[in-house]
């Protein structure tokens, strides 16, 4: 199983120019705790960071300045862990835990980015996994419909 | 497995009355991402929940007030009436209550309904891993699985105190 097949439902990104407010926006309308900030390349955009709404509240401790004053660049984590379409879950869980993040952006073969993997998505895929192995070991109480949402 | 046994404590509080920033500075200091809101008057020991209070409700109230950080209170972006866990319920019941809520944290009450912690989706998840763990021991060791893991599990825990098996196997 490779992270393609379990990312991108929530990919919500924000050029690294704007200002902290269209993240805030960004967040309250899409009901997400970080979005992906992105920098064009060639028309592909590539993650260069990623944006929590704990990153914000802690840099207008900091600088006592609006959110429409701050760049997303200067508040960002930059250099984020990315990893590929094609990386295996279990690296993924892997890499993540050892970088510490909840999430990370998945690029593809070009570098561009494609998508955002969480850990509620890979919490959801192994829960996914087990209830499986629960069927195999318990087939008397599988629910009815199992069978169908297997094929 | 009771919630009283997974729950944080102490839990980090706010009163709706307090400047934002303050309560943002407080969640930086203890690192935490929520507070919980309790009710003025209480004393240290007696608190009773009357919101939470998290990043995202710090971000998205400013917002929804067009303030500033600064110029705001806790109890003008606070989520109010939050959902509470009773210290002696049990584990999966919280779990429950906190998914259909919808919530990833939720305070703990002893039967006065006053604070005595915080129950958090990854406060749970390590403990439910390790009976899972525990539960895949007993596979490997038992071919005939279902009832035989139950038994093997009450005999384990009969054996030893429970912190003596979770050391043994972390």
């Amino acid at each position: 199983m490779e992270v393609s097949e379990l990312c991108g439902r929530n990919l919500v990104t924000v050029p690294a120019g704007a200002p902290v407010i269209e993240a805030a926006r960004l967040m309250q309308e899409h009901k997400v705790g970080a979005v992906i900030v992105t920098a064009a390349r060639a028309d592909n955009p590539i993650a260069v960071g990623v944006l929590t709404d704990r990153d914000i509240v802690r840099a207008q401790l900091d600088r006592a300045v609006d959110m429409a004053q701050m760049r997303i660049a200067d508040v960002m984590s930059a250099d984020p862990l990315v990893l590929t379409e094609k990386t295996p879950v279990e690296e993924a869980i892997h890499r993540m835990r050892t970088r510490g993040v909840r999430r990370a952006p998945v690029a593809g073969p070009g570098g561009q980015l494609i998508g955002v993997i969480s850990f509620d998505d890979l919490l959801a895929h192994v829960s996914a996994e087990l209830a499986q192995l629960a069927h195999l070991t318990a087939p008397s109480k599988q629910p009815a419909g199992a069978a169908c949402a297997r094929r | 497995m009771n919630v009283r046994d997974i729950a944080s404590a102490p839990v980090f509080v706010a009163h709706a009355a307090q400047p934002l920033a303050a309560a943002a500075r407080d969640m930086r200091a203890h690192d935490v991402g929520a507070l919980v809101v309790v009710a003025e008057g209480g004393t240290k020991v007696k608190q009773r929940p009357i919101g939470i209070v998290t990043d995202r409700d710090i971000v998205c109230g400013q917002l929804v007030k067009a303030a500033d950080l600064h110029c705001l209170s806790v109890g003008d972006v606070m989520t109010p009436d939050p959902l509470t866990v009773a210290a002696d319920a049990g584990l999966t019941e919280a779990i429950v209550a906190m998914s259909t809520r919808g919530v990833r944290r939720a305070p703990v009450v002893d039967d006065a309904g006053e604070l005595v912690g915080i129950i958090t989706v990854d406060d749970v998840l390590p403990f439910v891993a390790r009976e899972l763990g525990e539960l895949a021991q007993g596979l490997d060791s038992q071919t005939h699985g279902g009832p035989a893991l139950k038994l093997l599990e009450e005999e384990l825990s009969s054996l030893f105190p429970r912190s003596t098996i979770r050391e043994k196997r972390s």
